[in-house]
């Protein structure tokens, strides 16, 4: 697997990081929202039992009407700061519904009644406890029997009475009282109205303490404790459902992601192959084009210093050949034949010179701003192979030229004689794996019908195959090893015969290497020359 | 020596040329055929010598060190005009034959050249003064 790079990840990482921190809060969310919903419902219980306990001691009250019911108060009060508790909690979230906001106010409420009503409850039951408590005491002041008897039944009536509803023995009492009046004698009659009066203020107290004990048990406290725990209840229920989905859509969203993210890395994966791969074919083209490119430079600095060399050395050339001339006008030639054929000598090899520097000269010039002269097509072969015939015969490589003299075309001479110089370089590279007897090289020009000049290179080389055929033109493509050639020759000289208006191209259906150009001849060219050539052979010297 | 159509012995010559041996073998033709012979090495020794002699024709090299054949042409041109001048050039990066033209020489010689050569321009030029006709 390849190496993705840091700025690559960067992204997926964060992408990974807010999903572990999306589930880390919905997870810390559930966790307290359970724990909100416990300590809630623990306070719901906790009211209804406080409430039960309740209206259970004010039950308990008829049966146990001596007993203090002080401590009623303090679990009233209770359920009250448990009310003001759970009020409280109603910024939690798990409160914020207004439904169950106005039936806590509603409960909170009933509650407060409740109080209300305990509190009277209380108050009520004590007046009539002390008072029940203090009857016996007046009983014992009654001298006369009969009306101590009277009083005796009429108090165990109000006992029984103390722990009935029944408003019937209200009635037997105030009448069993009318009775004690009626028959205590006049002695015991302060004594008899003393207990007639402390009879109303029982019935007053037990009345009162009904009444309240009917608030307190009737204060609806019940009800709106039941409306408020299923109000929290189907609240919690379509939470904790939209929660689900909530938290389902989440969980699917992080899936999404995680899948997004798997496919993105995989294309990351891919895509940084393949740009790689791209990378590294464009390195090794650039790096072949660089060396083509030094390779190049190199032959333009040679075809520079070539020039400045045949500056230097065409001034001493001059001096040699007019003092070999002079030597041949300072001897007799009849009678010192020898100096004068080693001075004819002289002048030869430095005609041969200066031919050479000829050639670098014109390979030498910038011929781009020339303008085209009409030139035949045999001296620009004979000024290119001046350049390179030496060459060719060292390598026993037969070189043949058979062109039509008279033959013209308008050029820029230089940039002719490089392309042929070009084309002649390359049929000796090809023909130097072949033995040396069928090492060829054969320049031929004719004019064809339409006006045109036909100018031929052919070698002794093997065939160039079709893959490379039609690459061959190319900047920069060379079967040459690296240094020995640039891959801009061919291209090059394309780009020059068809600034003259012609065409370069390769002869697919040659045995050997062939290649053509074709050129406009000049009009005197045309009419000059008949379909029946005249050629001329030349053979390296 | 072939037959010459102009009298050497009646002109003067001056060859300007900075390679020593090119100039002793030029000067040596023109002695051989009885020409007033000077020589100098750049411009400004020749243009001493137009100054202080009667020059008929110079032959002067284009490139040499200091004061070059171009300078020299310049010279000539405002100060005698009627000199004609011929340039040797070794054709590279020296100037061509129209541009010697268009400069005011009257012709150029590209190096290295036969002696032939040379005394064929230099009778052509010098034939078109009436002065040098065969005497």
């Amino acid at each position: 697997m390849r190496k993705i790079s840091k700025v690559t990840l960067l992204p997926i990482v964060a992408v990974l990081l807010s999903c572990a921190l999306l589930l880390a809060k919905v997870l810390m969310d559930v966790t307290s929202e359970v724990k909100e919903d416990q300590v809630v419902r623990q306070n719901f219980t906790n009211m209804r039992a406080l409430s039960h306990g309740i209206n259970e001691d004010v039950l308990r009250s008829r049966s146990f009407m001596l007993q203090t019911y002080d401590p009623i108060v303090l679990a009233a009060e209770e359920l009250k700061a448990t009310c003001d508790r759970v009020k409280s909690f109603n910024d939690l979230p798990i409160m914020k519904h207004p439904s169950l906001q106005e039936s806590i106010f509603v409960y909170c409420r009933t509650v407060e009644e409740k109080m209300g009503s305990v509190e009277r409850f209380k108050s009520s039951n004590s007046l009539f406890r002390n008072s029940i408590r203090y009857m016996p005491l007046i009983i014992s002041q009654f001298k006369d029997r009969k009306t101590e008897n009277q009083a005796r039944r009429t108090f165990s009536e109000i006992l029984l009475h103390g722990t009935s509803n029944e408003e019937m023995h209200a009635e037997v009492i105030r009448n069993e009282v009318t009775k004690l009046l009626e028959m205590a004698p006049a002695s015991q009659q302060p004594v008899a109205e003393h207990f007639a009066r402390h009879t109303g203020i029982i019935l007053s107290a037990w009345e009162k303490r009904k009444k309240a004990e009917q608030d307190v048990l009737f204060s609806g406290t019940e009800e709106a404790h039941h409306a408020m725990v299923d109000v929290y209840e189907s609240w919690t229920a379509s939470r904790s459902r939209s929660d689900r989905i909530q938290y389902s859509i989440w969980i699917l969203l992080c899936a999404g992601l995680g899948v997004a993210v798997a496919i993105m890395f995989r294309g990351l994966q891919t895509s940084n192959a393949t740009l790689e791969e791209k990378v590294f074919d464009r390195t090794k083209e650039l790096r072949e084009k660089q060396q083509m490119l030094v390779q190049s430079t190199k032959i333009s600095a040679l075809g520079e210093m070539a020039g400045g060399i045949a500056h230097e050395i065409n001034t001493p050339l001059g001096s040699i050949m007019l003092n070999a001339e002079m030597m041949l006008e300072l001897i007799d030639k009849e009678t010192q034949p020898e100096i004068a054929s080693v001075a004819q000598s002289i002048i030869k090899t430095v005609n041969r010179i200066s031919k050479i520097i000829l050639g670098l000269r014109r390979f030498s010039r910038d011929t781009g701003q020339d303008c085209k002269v009409p030139a035949e097509i045999n001296d620009l072969i004979a000024d290119t192979l001046n350049f390179c015939q030496e060459k060719i015969r060292m390598n026993s490589v037969k070189l043949t030229v058979s062109v039509p003299e008279g033959v013209s075309v308008n050029c820029v001479p230089e940039q002719i004689s490089q392309v042929l110089l070009n084309l002649i370089t390359n049929a000796y590279d090809a023909c130097s794996d072949i033995a040396p007897n069928e090492r060829f090289i054969a320049v031929e020009g004719k004019v064809c019908e339409g006006g045109k000049v036909h100018l031929s290179v052919t070698n002794a080389g093997p065939a160039i195959p079709e893959s490379v055929q039609a690459k061959l033109m190319q900047p920069f493509f060379t079967t040459k090893p690296v240094g020995k050639g640039t891959g801009l020759g061919l291209s090059i000289s394309k780009g020059i015969i068809e600034e003259h208006g012609g065409s370069l191209t390769y002869d697919k259906f040659s045995p050997t290497p062939r290649f053509v150009i074709e050129l406009p001849a000049l009009p005197s060219t045309v009419e000059s020359i008949t379909p029946e050539f005249k050629p001329s052979e030349r053979k390296a010297a | 020596m072939s037959q010459s159509l102009i009298n050497w012995e009646t002109i003067s010559i001056l060859v300007v040329e900075d390679e020593e041996e090119l100039r002793n073998i030029l000067c040596m033709f023109f002695k051989r055929r009885k020409a007033k012979v000077f020589s100098a090495s750049n411009g400004e020794i020749a243009f001493e010598i137009v100054n202080r002699e009667k020059i008929d024709v110079v032959l002067s090299d284009v490139r040499m060190p200091g004061t070059d054949g171009i300078w020299l042409l310049n010279k000539l041109r405002e100060r005698n005009p009627e000199i004609p001048v011929i340039f040797l050039a070794t054709g590279f990066a020296d100037l061509s034959e129209e541009e010697a033209k268009a400069r005011g020489a009257v012709s150029l010689i590209s190096k290295p050249f036969s002696v032939h050569t040379l005394f064929e321009i230099l009778e052509r030029e010098l034939s078109r003064h009436k002065l040098f006709k065969v005497a």
